[in-house]
């Protein structure tokens, strides 16, 4: 049966109409819109401002884009930004497998499953100073609980943890990727459940019927049902990871200890801004920071998020 | 007041004129009157209770009341900050103040840079109109106080309110169940090392492994400038024009690398991760025998606060010293004014009170275990006498070496990340000096 013209043709409402019809929500917006203007978006483009200058006394001098040509040509700084990588990548690689593997187990538990959600997650919303101030307790090498530990198992050369800047199984990048691990796992693991809690129980049983196994329904059933949660992990998870800072402060001490081992970009900014004075240098590290987490986002969005939303 | 002190001071005040041309200009230095906020670090905001001693606390606030009771007409703010960590540390907050003009006098650790950029006063401008203006400081101290400005290459940018002390501290216990001479009061660079190999190993009396040596590894340049300089090296120099000069790869600094790594042997292996004190220091748990250019000033409170044991068993010498016969970093507390302060007259009025007045000085060592800076400070802090080396104590800041104008700036990260790497056996000293040097280079070439 066909439509009515009336419901075929356009909303008579002008659009004046409707947002007088709805002020209430944009008044109800205002307030939070400008706090976003005021701390995000002015400050984000006065740091891109800010980069394009140097001062001189109080005065500032155009400098066009001499920091970037400086930055980029400093080995401390590319050195920084491959340490975040290679932090962020470990973090990935470790969290995500763990987190997959943990929530399918959690998923099958049919009662007293909210106890383990619970201490999973706490560390979560615990603060990540306290957590590294305690961390660096467990990882001090002479004296620290890992080690004593290992003492009483009769291991004689405990590794050196903090002290180590060597690329290594039990260095101190080894060490703060547990720290990332441990903190992070929490997180991952109530999403991941989260995700698996959607997935239809039907199709597990259809495959049951059809001969298949556990391992078989994780494969074709499970891993396809989470892939959203899993690019939604992927790229936050990215993006928390390049902008690592207190955890490895704490631990790292304002150089990144031991000798720039555990130096982050953002470290570097920070140590740039307020260590060395220099703003307008830090400006320029932040806005390459920016571009960094835009491209890596872009990458995502191109690879995982619009296939995403075009097929659902 | 000695004569030639007087003399000096005159001389001072004169030069300060003359570099300024403070009478020339006229400066506006706004009103006497008013409001003036400082900024200062780590003080308690509160009365209250320690609570390690059990006794009463006293709340910045107490400055406040004692600068009003002299001063009716100037209303003094103090703004307290702890000294933090990372984003909420003390760096960040005044660099947030100093650009919203949010503070007139600065406790400003980094005062050195903030001049260069030309946000501090002039402090020879206020000095030049001040008629009872006096050098009231113990030794150097005022002298010590210059730094480079844009517009005066030797300007006393800051005031020193109290002094930090950095000392050798050495543990009487273990040297007696070695059966090693104890540390002398003025120890060599030998001596540090004779007596530090001689006490690594397991302790014949209790068995335990102890260590002869200490050093902190995040925060290795200072105790390796102490190391340095008594080898004869220099840091470098502050060129006329505000420039700095800093040579790093010399044969002096490459043999206090050499020397550094040979002591490090007598360290814990954890060391290099170290950001504090040996684990059990002032305690009965303490294993290491010997730690120079040790934390600044907090072990007073905590000594005569302890037993007669505690002070028996953890002395002080002092710290190594150069050909010059100085040594160690100077940690004055750096009170400094805003270039931007409206009413620097006032604001001058609070500067000489937080950094002379005998009950503010009182204040620092009662509160924060700070040496007084002003000439017979020592009879502020009467209790300093139970330690058995209180003389050292006390006089130690006399001996350091200027403040190193680049302490809070690149070259200061670029040699210790140098040093990790050097103990850390991932660089030669030779080509740890080199790449801290380069890096320092190219910093000073476009340090903004």
């Amino acid at each position: 049966m066909p439509f009515p013209p009336s419901a075929l043709s356009p909303d008579p409402m002008t659009t004046w109409q409707r947002i007088r019809r709805s002020w209430i929500w944009y008044a109800l917006l205002l307030a939070p819109f400008c706090l976003f203007l005021l701390f995000v978006i002015w400050p984000t483009i006065n740091a891109f401002r800010l980069s394009l200058y140097r001062m001189e006394g109080r005065n500032e001098v155009f400098v066009g884009l001499d920091h970037y040509v400086r930055l980029l040509n400093d080995s401390v700084f590319i050195d920084a930004i491959g340490n975040t990588v290679l932090l962020g990548v470990a973090f990935l690689v470790i969290v995500l497998p763990l987190s997959l593997v943990l929530a399918s187990l959690m998923n099958g538990i049919r009662h007293f499953s909210t106890p383990f959600k619970v201490i999973y997650f706490l560390p979560q919303v615990t603060s990540a100073v306290a957590i590294a101030l305690v961390f660096n307790y467990i990882f001090q090498p002479d004296w620290g609980l890992l080690n004593a530990i290992l003492r009483n198992l009769g291991v004689a050369d405990v590794p050196l943890w903090l002290a180590e800047p060597r690329h290594s199984l039990t260095g101190s990048r080894a060490a703060v990727t547990i720290l990332a691990v441990w903190m992070g796992l929490g997180y991952f693991v109530i999403v991941i459940l989260a995700g698996l809690q959607t997935v239809p129980r039907d199709l597990y049983d259809a495959a049951a019927v059809d001969g298949a196994g556990p391992v078989q329904s994780w494969r074709h059933i499970t891993l396809p049902g989470l892939r959203p949660i899993l690019i939604f992990l992927i790229v936050t998870g990215i993006i928390d990871a390049m902008a690592r800072f207190s955890d490895l402060w704490m631990l790292g001490g304002p150089g990144g200890a031991p000798a720039r081992s555990l130096q982050s970009i953002v470290m570097f900014m920070y140590q740039t801004a307020f260590e060395s004075g220099n703003l307008n240098l830090a400006s320029a590290v932040a806005v390459i920071f920016f571009m960094i987490v835009l491209l890596i986002t872009a990458v995502n969005y191109g690879l995982f998020i619009r296939r995403e939303t075009t097929t659902t | 007041m000695h004569a030639s002190r007087r003399a000096a001071t005159l001389a001072l005040a004169a030069t300060a004129v003359v570099s300024s041309g403070a009478i020339a200009q006229s400066p506006d230095l706004g009103p006497a009157t008013g409001e003036v906020s400082v900024l200062m670090i780590g003080w308690s905001d509160q009365d209250g209770i320690d609570a390690s001693t059990g006794k009463p606390t006293v709340g910045i606030g107490h400055l406040e009341t004692l600068f009003e009771a002299k001063h009716p007409d100037i209303d003094l703010k103090i703004i307290n900050i702890p000294w933090g960590s990372g984003s909420t540390g003390y760096g960040p907050k005044t660099e947030s103040m100093v650009q919203a003009n949010e503070a007139c006098i600065y406790d400003m650790p980094a005062s050195f840079d903030y001049a260069k950029r030309g946000l501090l006063q002039d402090l020879d401008v206020l000095i030049a109109q001040d008629a009872s203006f006096e050098d009231i400081w113990e030794g150097n101290f005022l002298e010590n106080s210059k730094g480079w400005t844009p517009e005066n290459a030797n300007a006393t940018i800051f005031l020193p309110g109290y002094s930090g002390v950095r000392v050798t501290h050495w543990d009487a216990q273990l040297f007696e169940d070695w059966g090693v001479e104890p540390l002398s009061a003025n120890p060599t660079v030998e001596e540090i090392t004779e007596k530090a190999a001689a006490m690594t190993g397991i302790n014949p009396v209790t068995g335990e492994q102890n260590y002869g040596y200490w050093y902190q590894g995040q925060y290795l340049s200072w105790q390796f400038q102490s190391l340095a300089h008594a080898l004869g090296a220099n840091w470098g120099t502050v060129n006329e024009d505000g420039t700095w000069t800093i040579t790093w790869d010399t044969p002096e600094y490459l043999a206090a690398v050499h020397k550094l790594l040979e002591l490090a042997q007598y360290a814990p292996e954890g060391a290099l991760a170290a950001d504090a004190m040996p684990q059990g220091f002032l305690t009965d748990q303490n294993v290491v025998a010997i730690i120079p250019e040790g934390e600044p000033g907090y072990f007073i409170q905590e000594l005569i606060n302890g037993t007669d044991e505690q002070r028996a068993r953890f002395r002080t010498s002092y710290n190594l010293r150069g050909p010059d016969g100085l040594g160690g970093l100077s940690t004055p507390g750096m009170y400094t004014m805003a270039a931007s302060c409206p009413n620097k007259l006032a604001a001058w009025e609070v500067l000489k009170f937080l950094t002379s007045d005998p009950d503010v000085q009182r204040y620092y060592f009662a509160e924060g275990g700070n040496l007084p800076t002003i000439i017979g400070g020592a009879e502020l802090m009467p209790e300093l006498a139970v330690l058995p080396d209180a003389e050292i104590i006390a006089t130690e800041p006399a001996f350091e070496e200027p403040r190193y104008p680049w302490a809070a700036s690149t070259p200061r990260w670029a040699l210790q990340t140098a040093l990790q790497a050097a103990l850390a056996g991932t660089m030669t000293p030779e080509d740890a000096l080199k790449q801290a040097q380069a890096e320092t280079d190219a910093w000073l070439a476009n340090p903004q």
